[in-house]
């Protein structure tokens, strides 16, 4: 793995705390396992870190997490920040009325949905999710924001498949990530 | 802090002293079981180590029940969470009515009070896990963990977890679910907190004590924003103590 800017010393212990588990959930994936890293309380701390510093000061009120993982790290960086938690979920499971996105998988199709009124025209919104491989869910979410009036300032995950070029579907929106991960 | 004390003193556990002028000695030494909890529940006379409620605000839908407390007065952000929260009627069936905790989500004080209070409670504790339950339970346990210096597990539905996983099952009103966690997650001997957003038949959160409990752990207490006391989820969890802010009813 590498790291995506500058050496800081935590990415090294971030790095190494990610568990690759092999073949799933199919064969052939070699699958970026985070729940090792938040094992490590001084590990997990650093990662917020790393997104609070960049984040904090900037006139962010929205921080939007991706369904489930994105719900992990989320809401510490919108604590820090002073932005309030928009979870962004699979449908049917947002009670109230919702807003959906739909977007397409490899085989098939899948739907993102925020709840009406979660976000107004205006505010500045970071999309957070623990990675992003091929950018389909991250687009998504940026387009369930764009649709009320947000401005998306960044996406951020920890981890990066760069192979499976989900940042250039981001069509033009920064993409902040802390760790590649390279298929040697 | 000492008020906040008093506001643990509930009647629904065997404490002793009176909830105005409590006494050191009456109080258990954390971590000995609390069954206690800060909520805007209704309580009998404070003659009883319990809170006498005064001053009900106007009945709305949020996951308040129908009386106020001192323990808002005593502490105000109490009454903020549970004004935070939305009750959604029919979700997900008819009869049902939903504790939304989105919008307390979409309220930074009021997000960061809920954290808070579980913080004060829980940071000299030597708690090194804090679990949480899928999905909600990841959106309040991380800042839970993350300020008290613990790790954090999620729990989750069958297949998500990539790696070895052992499973506790439980029942649901018809059939029933699993809950997995990562094996050497937590090692034996370890202090835990289980975290979920909502406490009702107490299903899930009995799997989790389950869980924990196979692999040696000792489950400290469960701690939820909202209880819907009318579902008797706290008697479901044994011997483990529940901590919740605020009553859905």
């Amino acid at each position: 793995m590498s790291a995506c800017t500058d050496e800081d010393p935590r990415l090294h212990g971030i790095r190494t705390k990610i568990r690759v588990v092999p073949n799933f959930p199919k064969s052939g994936i070699m699958f970026q396992d985070i729940t090792t890293l938040l094992l490590d309380p001084k590990a997990f701390k650093d990662t917020i870190d790393l997104f609070v510093e960049r984040y904090k000061g900037k006139n962010i009120s929205v921080v939007a997490g991706i369904e489930a993982r994105g719900f992990i790290f989320g809401p510490p960086i919108a604590l820090a920040i002073g932005a309030k938690f928009v979870p962004l979920r699979k449908p049917k499971k947002l009670p109230g009325k919702v807003i959906s996105q739909e977007y397409i998988l490899e085989y098939g199709r899948d739907c993102l949905e925020m709840h009406v009124g979660a976000v107004e025209s205006g505010e500045r919104a970071l999309v957070v999710d623990d990675l992003i491989a091929t950018g389909g869910t991250l687009c998504a979410a940026m387009d369930l924001l764009e649709r009320v009036g947000a401005e998306v300032v960044e996406c951020a995950c920890v981890i990066e498949l760069p192979e499976l070029k989900g940042r250039e579907r981001l069509n033009g929106k920064p993409l902040y990530v802390l760790v590649e991960y390279l298929d040697d | 802090m000492q008020s906040s004390r008093v506001l643990l003193c509930s009647s629904t556990n065997s404490l002793s002293g009176s909830a105005v002028t409590p006494t050191l000695a009456s109080f258990p030494r954390f971590p000995a079981p609390l069954s206690a909890k800060i909520a805007n529940s209704t309580s009998s006379s404070s003659s009883s180590s319990s809170i006498r409620f005064q001053n009900s605000p106007p009945l709305r839908s949020t996951a308040s029940s129908s009386s106020s407390s001192n323990m808002a007065s005593q502490d105000p952000r109490i009454a903020t969470i549970s004004s935070a929260i939305r009750v959604i009627p029919d979700f997900p069936k008819p009869g049902i009515m939903f504790q939304d905790i989105t919008t307390l989500l979409l309220d930074p004080k009021a997000f960061k009070d809920t954290i808070d209070l579980f913080v004060e409670r829980y940071r000299d504790q030597n708690i090194s896990v804090v679990a949480g339950v899928e999905a909600r339970g990841f959106i309040f346990g991380p800042p839970i963990a993350l300020a008290i210096g613990a790790k954090f597990v999620p729990m989750r539905k069958p297949k998500k977890l990539p790696g070895p996983v052992i499973s506790e099952e439980y029942s649901l009103e018809y059939g029933t679910d699993k809950i997995e966690m990562h094996v050497g997650a937590v090692q034996a001997g370890e202090r835990a907190l289980i975290i979920d957003d909502l406490i009702a038949t107490g299903g899930t959160l009995s799997a989790a004590i389950r869980l924990l409990e196979r692999v040696e752990v000792q489950v400290v207490e469960c701690a939820c924003v909202i209880e819907l006391p009318e579902l008797k989820g706290r008697e479901r969890l044994g011997d483990k103590a529940l901590f919740v802010l605020v009553n859905g009813s």
